[in-house]
């Protein structure tokens, strides 16, 4: 590790922390010829400028290295895709055996079978699956299968939520025109009468809603739905005609090896997938109901590398593991461990904080803060000491963090805890 | 409101305004209105009006109509307000009371050319020229934008449609140089017909702010009023620091950069 011995003003003993040297040096060549030099959400303006790292090298298990020679307890997991931690040996293996046959041909690999025919059988109400690369592949695509088979132009998605970056749902602002978001209309989450008054808004306009299984927007807590709002929306759904497509690119395969409906108890018809499902691999899917097939087929999906073989074999094996290994109880069983000693060690420095979202999935916020100077300034505290947190986007847990690994980030977080106190007050 | 309206707002509350830092932190400014005394009131035919106080070598702003008897300038519609300021005619406002201090006026043009002068100096001269880059940052990032877009975020429906409702206190500033501004965003109205309402000012934020942003030196904050800068990479590469509430940072940034929608003439 990249260190510096500075006295902390909070203990005795020197703390070693990182720093960024090659990491700037780095990115002082990138911003000359990359458009923001590092773009998208990997940015580092989002979680600490020359606070954090900027390039990783190597990753294992629950932890990587930047090109400092940082190391890192990880809580981000790539935004999602790590589920089983960085080179899982038995996927990296399924990867590198049938990335010596090939991956990119004239045609798929019978994997693909193999993986639509797991996908089937483990969501319960699919009866086909497609596949593509990234989220956004499916959810754009999703609701073009809703338009083709409602032949309605309007979609319905929660206000602040995220499912992609096409235009119709991007939370950027740049090259967007007004006839983009034409036909997309807005409702609050866990708000059913909001949802009904833009049902009733658009009569027999409306082809699909689609929701992600729980509310996990940026910048603030993640909230769970109410039974009333999903109930509300599945009798809707089902009165008006309308398909709801669940977004489950953040959470499937997380919280339910079934889906992440199993776990909050609704049923979509339509359904996507993509970070958790390969281990890292490029890959994204789209579950249906047989109702849909036929208008799947209709709506063409195609990409250069969408049937890269490499990935689903990847994702064969990813589920494989996570099935036998009782991964998503480890996940839930570590953030439970997690949640509780960040309340621990909160409470202990009279500090007030917010823990959200499944185990498995967790954000931290600090109660009553609007303006994030606590939660900006705790981040940089514990990405200095060696655990990669982000202020404002919800964390990840992979089956690969360990009680030791929880245990190490919580003493991290009571440092972080302590230096907040002591800037800001409790 | 049409474009026009807001134009004429940016010119009599966002540019006007700006004369009296001028006068402040220039010392040929001084020179101009060193015996200036006298009272002088910019009216738009849409209620918009700015008074500026010369007394004594100096100048106090005050958008409101505090000053009793002053040369009033009537604008007979907000066209003639933004033909003024754009120098594409000649009309001239009507007088409606103080007609006694219309002589006084005759100088004005020298002060507002002076502003001009900076507001518009070229790239080249404010690379050259330290002194006039940093009256050229002070009097834009210091004034005229936040002013503008204090108007734009309170008036312009485009800009209230990216604030929507967000609220605080936001100070902009550049490192080592003295030169803090801040806008804070508020809303006006309730029951759902809430609007943004938002005010600026020089100097540090009268409030705990919500959101920094410190740009690390007079270029760079040159580039960013030019719309010029790679601002993501701006702030990794950390030639700007931003803190705080980054989605009300990013609000008042886009609105920042519609200002040149309108001003960049």
């Amino acid at each position: 590790m990249q260190i510096t011995t500075k006295p902390s003003k909070t203990s005795k003993k020197a703390e070693t922390f990182a720093t960024y040297d090659k990491s700037m040096e780095l990115f002082g060549r990138a911003r000359q010829v990359i458009p923001g030099g590092i773009y998208g959400h990997t940015t580092p303006t989002l979680v600490g400028p020359g606070a954090s790292p900027y390039y990783a090298v190597k990753g294992k298990g629950s932890r990587y290295w930047d090109v400092d020679g940082n190391e890192f307890i990880d809580y981000m997991c790539g935004y999602g895709p790590i589920v089983q931690g960085y080179n899982h040996p038995e996927i990296e293996t399924a990867a590198e055996k049938q990335r010596k046959r090939g991956d990119c041909f004239n045609h798929p690999g019978s994997v693909m079978i193999d993986l639509a025919e797991k996908l089937v059988e483990l969501v319960d109400f699919a009866d086909w699956c497609v596949f593509g690369k990234n989220g956004s592949d499916m959810t754009s695509w999703a609701t073009q299968v809703a338009r083709e088979y409602t032949t309605r132009k309007k979609i319905l998605m929660v206000r602040g939520a995220y499912h992609g970056v096409d235009p119709w749902c991007t939370p950027g602002h740049g090259g967007l025109i007004e006839e983009d978001r034409a036909h997309i209309h807005y409702f609050d989450w866990n708000d059913p009468q909001s949802f009904i008054d833009q049902v009733k808004q658009h009569p027999n306009q409306v082809a699909a809603v689609i929701t992600t299984p729980y509310h996990h927007p940026t910048f603030a807590d993640s909230v769970m739905p109410s039974h009333d709002f999903l109930k509300t929306i599945r009798e809707q759904c089902d009165e008006h005609g309308i398909l709801w497509i669940l977004d489950d690119v953040r959470s499937g395969f997380r919280l339910n090896i079934g889906g992440s409906h199993r776990y909050f108890d609704f049923q979509p018809d339509i359904a996507c997938y993509c970070k958790a499902i390969a281990n890292g691999y490029p890959l994204s899917a789209c579950v249906g109901k047989n109702d849909y097939k036929i208008s799947a087929t209709k709506v063409f999906l195609t990409g250069s590398y969408w049937g890269g073989a490499v990935s689903m074999a990847a994702a064969l094996k990813n589920i494989e593991i996570l099935e036998r290994d009782h991964a998503l109880e480890t996940m839930d069983a570590m953030g439970d461990r997690l949640f509780k000693g960040f309340k621990k060690k909160a409470k202990a420095h009279g500090l007030q904080i917010t823990m959200s979202g499944p185990h498995a999935i967790p954000f931290m916020t600090f109660r009553n803060e609007t303006n994030f100077f606590r939660l900006q300034h705790f981040a940089e505290e514990c990405l200095k000491r060696g655990a990669f947190i982000h202020p404002h986007h919800n964390w990840f847990l992979s089956a690969a963090h360990t009680e030791a690994d929880i245990d190490a980030t919580i003493e991290i977080a009571d440092a972080a805890f302590a230096s907040v106190k002591e800037k800001f007050g409790s | 409101m049409t474009k026009e309206h807001l134009l004429a707002r940016l010119h009599l509350r966002a540019l006007l305004p700006t004369l009296a830092e001028l006068v402040r932190i220039d010392e040929s400014a001084q020179k101009i209105i060193e015996n200036w005394n006298f009272t002088v009131r910019f009216t738009s035919a849409t209620g918009i009006s700015t008074t500026l106080q010369f007394k004594k070598g100096t100048l106090f702003v005050d958008p409101e109509r505090r000053f009793y008897f002053p040369l009033n300038l009537m604008f007979a519609s907000d066209k003639q307000v933004n033909n003024l300021f754009t120098k594409q005619d000649r009309a001239v406002p009507i007088p409606i009371w103080g007609l006694q201090y219309l002589p006084a006026m005759l100088h004005f043009q020298k002060l507002t050319n002076r502003l001009e002068n900076i507001l518009k100096a070229s790239v080249k001269d404010l690379q050259s020229d330290e002194d006039l880059l940093r009256k050229h940052v002070r009097l834009l990032m210091g004034r005229v934008i936040p002013a503008a877009v204090a108007q734009l975020g309170t008036y312009e429906a485009e800009s209230q449609a990216i604030l929507k409702s967000k609220v605080g206190m936001i100070q902009i500033e550049v490192k080592d140089e003295s030169i803090k501004s801040w806008i804070q965003c508020s809303t006006i109205g309730r029951n759902g017909d809430s609007r943004p309402s938002l005010r600026s000012g020089f100097g540090a934020a009268p409030t705990a702010p919500d959101f920094i942003m410190s740009f690390r030196d007079l270029p760079t904050a040159l580039l960013s009023i030019n719309n010029e800068l790679d601002t993501m990479a701006a702030a990794t590469g950390c030639d700007i620091s931003i803190r705080g509430s980054l989605p009300l940072g990013e609000a008042v940034s886009m609105i920042m950069e519609r200002v040149a929608l309108y001003l960049k003439n």
